[in-house]
């Protein structure tokens, strides 16, 4: 499958700062694609030109190999992170509005909407106006409004925030479900726990530039310590001294009726030397991995990319 | 439907459905209509039937002074003591006693009565007195009718411009309406504008939207839109102001024929002859209005209609769209209501400047003035609209339309810049110096 979206060099200055600089990265089609980086880093700046709000200074954006256009509007659904609704306006007539800019005809929007109001069961919420609805109830609204005409490319800005973990669920099983349809999405988040459980690939955005790109399993394999986990029966001393020297043990936590090690493979030795090291002192329960979350991923990575303070 | 049509759509539908659009609609036109007719029937209300106690110590007007359909001359008390008199009828209602004290030049007389027997009734004995003393003194000195009739004059002066029968008085008339109403159009719905995008703005909808159409069109969309519920509100007040003036003038038209066959009836009756100029003199204030009615109509003739309508309506669509798309520029500048003030002034003080000019544009409306504000864009709808109804040169009316549908163009192109930058700022104060960066982002 292709590239959905390839963003190249991509330059977006404002009056006093650099948003992006010469940002490049590629999103393979069929994928959930994070867009990750700390606030203000030019996640929104990226993603408005994705969505021909802005156009950048410099470098292009192609989408499904055609520069970007009008007429990719209506491939693309966008959930902006600030969002809102007409407040006067009744919920129906609203999300037939905003279906309709995006392309749609009449009776087609009306249909899929009400099978969406079906779904989401909030049949009732049709001729109500949007000021008596519930912020998690707008949102809803808002995310239906988002994927009604089904768009090739789902941009979702933070779009779990304002939702109960209720709901939350039930955008995570629609985004699924999107996916599996054959739809991309890219995610900006803060949330590295939903990075780590939707995402297939992110990029990294730190201070205007993408520091990190890539497949999330390969990232967090990667960025391993070659720390692992032993839930073991038998004596904490025969194992600390067993391990004395060629292996450092990080933690050792008592458990009921067992024992959790976490302990650092050297270079050049692995998992088997301390399987074979381990044997003889205690009855392994247990022996896995411990790969990095994205969260400390994250944090590990913008530290490296943070300028060294001027002394 | 396209992207554009749907916004207007939307722009319009909405608006037009609210309530305070059909309470303006048709409140608007009564208030005018209010304005207009109110003094008129304000003055014809007193119409109870009134009782006048005449006390005359000259013993020239017992019995000379006329019945009329509401009021009744009573000369029984002509001979009596006026303080007497007086405290008879103290406690009467509708009872007033014309008291003429003795005076050769008859110029005080006084009226005593309990309620105010209203303008109608004292403008009528005014009247009827001064008539009847200027026939007695022309009569003492032997002049005859014949001869003053002949004397008599009544001149009116007919303006004649460009070989066409004009009125000064009512081109200036025409000339405020008609740019008067601009000005309320431009503003209100100018600043509709402002607060619809405003409302997007706070709202954050209005990023869901632009990822859908270009901001140039939401904007355009909304001034059209906006602007169209303004000239159905125009359309709406001008059938109903037509209405009402037709109904206010056949009303009155019938007030006015009522009282002369009443009066006729009762001279019949009485088997005194009719005579047509005790029938005018019944009610001067009917021959006023009837003769208002005429001017009206013969003015109404007069005027070039299809360049007072087209001239209207040029101006009024194209001031509204210069001004609304520079509102509209201020109105997505911005966070909150209370930003709106510094951007505001500057875009306002031009449409305040031309009307505080349009009375001099009035008075003098080929003054140099009146035509530099006629021509310059930010003015010319307001000034040019007012000098129209007098007639103007063709070569200053076509520049003053082509500079402002050019002005309309660069102001609407400039406005969406700041505009798609602005839309998307929040939480800082925005300076002039920033907006004119925002030209040149891309």
């Amino acid at each position: 499958m292709g590239n959905i979206i390839t963003a190249k060099n991509i330059v977006k200055r404002y009056s006093k700062h650099v948003a992006l600089n010469d940002v490049s990265f590629t999103v393979p089609e069929g994928v959930i694609y994070g867009l990750l980086g700390p606030n203000g880093a030019g996640k929104t700046s990226m993603i408005r030109i994705i969505n021909q709000i802005t156009a950048p200074d410099s470098g292009e954006v192609l989408f499904n190999n055609e520069k970007l256009s009008a007429d990719h509007t209506k491939s693309i659904g966008y959930l902006p992170e600030e969002r809102g609704l007409y407040k006067k306006m009744k919920v129906g007539e609203q999300a037939l509005y905003l279906a309709r800019l995006k392309g749609m005809n009449k009776a087609d929007a009306e249909a899929k909407l009400k099978a969406w109001f079906i779904k989401f069961e909030m049949q009732t919420w049709w001729d109500k106006k949007v000021e008596d609805l519930s912020k998690g109830m707008q949102q809803k609204v808002q995310f239906i409004v988002t994927v009604l005409h089904e768009p090739k490319l789902l941009i979702l800005d933070e779009p779990f925030s304002g939702f109960d973990p209720i709901n939350v669920e039930l955008i995570k099983g629609e985004l699924l479900r999107l996916r599996k349809d054959g739809a991309t999405i890219i995610l900006s988040t803060h949330n590295m726990a939903s990075v780590e459980e939707l995402c297939n690939n992110i990029t990294l955005i730190n201070q205007s530039k993408a520091v990190l790109e890539g497949n999330v399993t390969e990232l967090r394999h990667s960025f391993k310590a070659h720390t692992w986990e032993v839930k073991f029966q038998g004596s904490e001393d025969a194992v600390r001294s067993a391990l004395n020297g060629k292996f450092e043990l990080i933690e050792m936590v008592p458990e009921i009726s067992l024992t959790v090690a976490k302990i650092k493979i050297p270079d050049a030795l692995n998992s088997n030397t301390l399987i074979q090291t381990l044997l003889p002192s205690c009855t392994i329960l247990g022996f896995s991995e411990i790969l990095p979350s994205m969260s400390e991923i994250f944090i590990s990575a913008v530290k490296r990319n943070q300028p060294i303070p001027q002394a | 439907m396209s992207k554009i049509g749907l916004i207007i759509q939307r722009e319009y539908t909405t608006r037009v459905r609210k309530k305070s659009f059909l309470v303006i609609s048709i409140l608007g036109p009564l208030v005018f209509a209010g304005l207009i007719f109110a003094p008129i029937l304000i003055s014809n209300t007193k119409n109870e039937n009134q009782r006048i106690v005449v006390v005359d110590e000259t013993k020239t007007i017992c019995g000379v002074l006329q019945n009329n359909s509401t009021v009744h001359y009573d000369y029984g008390y002509c001979n009596i003591e006026v303080a007497s008199v007086k405290k008879i009828f103290a406690d009467s209602a509708h009872v007033s006693v014309l008291y003429i004290p003795k005076s050769e030049q008859m110029v005080q007389v006084q009226l005593f009565s309990k309620d105010d027997p209203g303008n109608d009734v004292v403008s009528s004995i005014e009247y009827q007195l001064n008539n009847t003393l200027e026939r007695a003194k022309m009569k003492a000195e032997n002049l005859d009718q014949a001869m003053i009739d002949k004397v008599k004059s009544s001149v009116k002066v007919e303006d004649n411009v460009n070989n066409k029968v004009t009125n000064t008085g009512y081109n200036a008339v025409l000339g405020y309406a008609a740019s008067f109403l601009i000005y309320i159009f431009i503003f209100l719905y100018s600043v509709q504008v402002m607060r619809g995008v405003m409302e997007e703005k706070i709202n954050r909808i209005v990023e869901v939207i632009i990822s859908s159409v270009r901001p140039f069109q939401l904007m355009m969309g909304k001034v059209i839109g906006v602007g169209l519920v303004g000239l159905t509100q125009f359309l709406i007040w001008v059938i109903l102001g037509f209405g009402a003036y037709h109904v206010g003038t056949a009303y009155l038209q019938g007030e006015m024929v009522n009282p002369q066959r009443a009066a006729t009836e009762q001279t019949l009756k009485k088997g005194a002859p009719v005579d047509a100029t005790n029938l005018s003199h019944m009610n001067p204030q009917n021959k006023d209005i009837t003769g208002a009615m005429d001017n009206v109509d013969n003015m109404l003739r007069s005027t070039n209609w299809v360049l007072v309508i087209g001239g209207f309506l040029f101006y009024f669509l194209g001031g509204y769209i210069l001004y609304s798309a520079l509102f509209a520029a201020v109105g997505s500048a911005v966070d909150q209501e209370t930003e709106t003030q510094q951007f505001m002034l500057p875009v306002t003080a031009p449409l305040i400047l031309s009307i505080v000019v349009m009375q001099s544009i009035i008075t003098n409306p080929h003054s140099t003035i009146a035509v530099w504000f006629s021509i310059i864009p930010l003015t010319s709808p307001i000034a040019m609209m007012a000098r129209i109804p007098f007639g103007i040169p063709v070569w200053q009316l076509a520049l003053s339309m082509s500079i402002l549908i050019g002005t309309i163009f660069g102001t609407v192109w400039l406005a969406g810049r700041i505009y798609r930058v602005g839309l998307l700022m929040y939480g800082k104060k925005v300076t002039y110096k920033e907006l004119g960066k925002w030209l040149f982002y891309k």
